[in-house]
């Protein structure tokens, strides 16, 4: 803060300061959460979608075939990604992580990304991110409860940024808002509540001046300067009038 | 009434009405739309799992089967149900909205879509049923709805969500106000209070004649313009006075002349002083460091076990227990160290050497690779905590007026629960929004701005270059003195170890074992910190006002001992808040007290410094030393046993302390 401001603008200055730094943490951690819970709903939402997909196939093997070969695999893939606009793409992988079935026919018999198989775990759903792609994978265990691969489902966040968008858009129009009553009004109950304080400081300075008039808030330093300023006239009174008489004292 | 008091609390008032207004309205607006975008989401789980149903039964009925004719719907509702946690509930009802079959808990105000009501083209019929969410998904023969699947969710799943976020935003307004009024008393005692404190004392001491004094000219704001007018006005007096001389010397009557000039110089003195006036006392500016620091070290607090865990690869309670250690005993070994810093370099100084290691350390703990890097980068940070709290207690014992030295050391330990309070509960909400890693990241960037504002707003000085005793030394002279001996080994240690031993550590398992919530638990420790707060300022103004800190201190520990025996007399789940309440009060009572009492035990030895670093040292032992012999204490006779232990222990070496003061006392009398 520059030495030249004035404590109350010190204070309006710290106060907006910690409006803006209060508003900004509110909003801010706020958002944070909130796109967190988006986040996690939708991928709650997709786990539930790749699960299912997840026990057709498993249905499929019940018939006694190896996942390579479960009929209408891929057109089970298309159909669900084609019924879900959030789903970016699937995949059936077999336990070693080649591409079975996939509804980007580019990556059959491709690796999938080390980062979507790197979570599995158990007989549990996983999830993973891959680069800008967020993912579900969902084991595929055959009727013996060997684990024979898994389906993966990828998505991007688009429908959540939409969302979160519109939530940010939202809250900077409120954060602004609160700034612009809160910051005015501030900065007016500082100069109000400062008036006397300030009026203090104002009187001390004037009192100080020199013929200044009485400052009754500046009475007891007045009334100090006034004490010393008598004395030293008298004194200087005195002396000039001993300067005047040495003449006279000489000549006697 | 001065202009600066009323000013002080109007500030406050004014900051926390605006501060509440603008916090409240954007989190009330925030949650509002989170609700609205929330929603949708959780009505379409609820489509998603209502369609899977849908399918199922759709299938049943496209091969033929009439929809009275469906069997087996119970079950295989209720494994739909089990199959996904979460929902309230699914059930069936018939094209007339009558209930069929269902599985979970449907709300009592549940009613089926009306006769005739008509299937919408994709997903579901979504509307709030009292507490749940429902989408109902319709069953189709011949092109007609024959039933719907209703499928619920509990507003619960929104709620507890953003009821979390209330709490959160809670939080952020407490400690936006509590930070907002640390700034501002730092900002008004430099600019306001401070500065007119000093402008009274030098007009008393115009007034007594003493045209001598001269206004410190480094302040700014209308401070600083009044002491610029101030010795403006010193000056020209002194002018005056130089004239006077100039006129006697010139006059060859020297004998009245003199007489004159002798008269003045009675009444008056001048000459310009060498030294400016120092501003004063200025303990509120001097807490802000300290409570910035407290809070940047207690940012990672809720979660430092946590990480630690994480970071060794979820192992067990060594990696978590690890830096905690690591960052406890580099306290301990460094405090005294940094009693010798503070001595030789001055507060200033040791304040921004200390926070070196303690950014570093925040540093090392935001990138640690392993638990082992991680418990070596928080010793690190144990060394700048030890550097620092102990510069800014000598600063702050510096700083304090007289008469009014327990108060002002009060505003130490204050200063330092705020910034706990104000760390910890931030830190837990960061920590989950940002990540473990970039707290820490906050943390290092809250140290580096008070190396700053130390080094823009605080005076340096203060070190002293005499010869220093050694460490060892300081260590003999300081616990050659029976009153400091007494202090450390019959208050300070049995005070840390009933916090370490009772609160942090058997408090939070009793409390569990006597079947509180998590939260319930957290809120009854939370008692120890509330209660401690007013106490701390009662125990600093009665020290101060009756001159006994010794003997609050010893009335302190014996109701610390006399609340911990409550089990005796009460049940349990009484007992144990009682005895948090207990130690609250009476840890908060003798905290001001037991600082205070150092300087005076210190005296003209000059050791204050060093004293006040091996209490502190002492304390860290009894914090060291308090957990262990707790759980010792449990595993041998159960939590009442060890409450009595503790209790007994606190008695005893509370009565231990006043017999000592007596003896003192009785000592001092003697010669007289």
């Amino acid at each position: 803060m520059s030495g030249s401001l004035s404590f109350a603008s010190r204070l309006s200055v710290l106060l907006a300061a910690m409006l803006v730094a209060g508003g900004i943490l509110a909003a801010g951690l706020n958002y944070l959460k909130f796109e967190r819970l988006l986040l996690e709903q939708q991928a709650r939402v997709l786990e539930i979608l790749a699960g299912e997909l997840g026990v057709t196939v498993e249905n499929g093997l019940q018939l006694g075939v190896r996942l390579a070969g479960v009929p209408g695999a891929q057109a089970l893939l298309e159909r669900s990604r084609a019924a879900e606009p959030l789903i970016a793409g699937l995949s059936i992988v077999d336990s070693s992580g080649i591409v079975l079935f996939d509804t980007d026919r580019q990556n059959l018999n491709a690796a999938a990304p080390e980062a979507a198989l790197a979570g599995q775990t158990g007989s549990g759903p996983w999830r993973y991110r891959d680069g800008s792609r967020y993912g579900v994978g969902v084991p595929v265990i055959n009727g013996f409860g060997q684990r024979e691969g898994a389906v993966l489902l990828s998505y991007d966040r688009r429908s959540v940024d939409a969302r979160l968008t519109s939530v940010l858009l939202s809250m900077v129009q409120a954060t602004l808002l609160a700034l612009a009553v809160a910051l005015p009004v501030g900065a007016v109950g500082i100069h109000l509540i400062t008036r006397r304080t300030r009026r203090w400081f104002a009187a001390m300075e004037a009192a100080m001046q020199p013929g200044a008039p009485p400052e009754p808030l500046a009475a007891s330093l007045q009334g100090a300067v006034g004490e010393a300023s008598a004395i030293l006239a008298a004194a200087e009174h005195r002396l000039e009038t001993i300067a005047s008489e040495l003449p006279e004292e000489v000549r006697a | 009434m001065t202009p600066d008091r009323r000013l002080i609390g109007s500030v406050l008032a004014l900051s926390v009405l605006l501060l509440t207004a603008a916090i409240g309205f954007v989190s009330h607006t925030a949650l509002r739309s989170f609700e609205g975008e929330l929603r949708p989401e959780l009505e379409r789980e609820a489509t998603v799992v209502g369609s899977i149903g849908v399918q199922t039964l759709q299938r049943a009925l496209d091969l033929g089967v009439p929809f009275d004719g469906l069997s087996g719907v119970e079950e295989y509702l209720a494994t739909l149900l089990s199959a996904q946690p979460g929902l309230a509930y699914v059930l069936l009802t018939d094209a007339h909205g009558r209930v069929i079959a269902r599985a979970g808990e449907t709300p009592a105000t549940f009613q089926g879509l009306p006769p005739g009501a008509v299937p919408p083209g994709r997903g579901a019929v979504t509307r709030l049923l009292g507490s749940s969410y429902d989408a109902a998904l319709p069953l189709l023969a011949t092109g007609q709805p024959v039933g719907w699947v209703h499928v619920g969710i509990a507003r619960a799943r929104l709620d507890t969500p953003l009821d979390d976020m209330r709490w959160d935003v809670v939080i952020v307004l407490l400690v936006v106000l509590l930070a907002t009024a640390e700034f501002l008393r730092f900002l008004l005692a430099r600019t306001v209070s401070t500065p007119i404190a000093m402008v009274r004392r030098l007009q008393e001491r115009l007034a007594a004649g003493d045209w001598t004094v001269r206004a410190p000219t480094d302040m700014g704001a209308e401070a600083g313009h009044v002491a610029r007018h101030l010795n403006v006005l010193v000056r020209r007096m002194n002018d005056r006075w130089d004239r006077l001389c100039w006129l006697a010397t010139e006059s060859s009557a020297a004998h009245r002349t003199a007489a004159v000039l002798a008269e003045v110089g009675g009444k008056l003195r001048f000459g310009m002083a060498s030294v400016a006036e120092r501003r004063g006392s200025d303990t509120a500016s001097a807490r802000l460091p300290l409570f910035l620091f407290v809070f940047a070290e207690q940012l990672s607090t809720s979660f430092n076990p946590i990480y630690a865990q994480a970071l060794a690869g979820g192992g067990g309670t060594f990696g978590a227990a690890l830096p905690i250690a690591a960052f406890v005993a580099a306290v301990a070994l460094a405090t005294p160290w940094g009693g010798e810093v503070v001595a030789r370099r001055g507060p200033r100084s040791a304040m921004m050497w200390g926070t070196v290691p303690a950014a570093l350390g925040h540093l090392g703990a935001a990138l640690a690779p392993d638990v082992f890097s991680f418990a070596a980068a928080r010793a690190v940070c144990g060394a700048g905590y030890a550097i620092v709290t102990i510069a800014c207690q000598v600063h702050l014992a510096q700083e304090a007026p007289q008469g009014r030295v327990a108060r002002s050391l009060g505003g130490f330990t204050a200063a330092v629960m705020t910034g706990a309070v104000c760390g910890t509960a931030i830190g837990a909400v960061l920590a989950d929004r940002m990540g473990f890693r970039l707290t820490y990241g906050a943390s290092m960037l809250v140290v580096a701005g008070i190396a700053l504002l130390v080094w823009r707003e605080f005076a340096p000085g203060g070190g002293s270059t005499a010869p220093r005793p050694g460490l060892w030394r300081s260590a003999r002279i300081a616990f050659a003195e029976p009153r400091f001996a007494a202090l450390a080994v019959l208050a300070a240690i049995p005070a840390k170890v009933l916090l370490g031993g009772f609160i942090f550590f058997l408090a939070p398992l009793e409390l569990r074992e006597l079947g509180f919530s998590q939260a319930a638990i957290g809120r009854n420790v939370m008692l120890y910190g509330l209660c401690m707060l007013p106490a701390i300022v009662a125990g600093a103004w009665l020290s101060d006002r009756t001159g006994r800190g010794g003997l609050i201190i010893a009335i302190a520990g014996a109701l610390n001992g006399v609340g911990l025996m409550l089990p005796l007399w009460l049940a349990s789940d009484i007992a144990l808040p009682g005895a948090i309440v207990a130690t609250g009060i009476a840890q908060g009572l003798a905290s001001a007290p037991m600082l205070a009492v150092v300087p005076a035990i210190a005296g003209a030895t000059g050791n204050a410094a060093a004293m006040l670093a091996f209490l502190r040292l002492a304390e860290r032992f009894g914090s060291v030393v308090g957990p262990p012999a707790a759980a010792a204490l449990l595993a041998s006779g159960g939590a009442g046993h060890t409450m009595l232990m503790l209790g007994i222990f606190s008695l005893v070496t509370a009565i231990g302390y006043g017999l000592v003061l007596l003896l003192r006392a009785a000592r001092r009398e003697e010669p007289a």
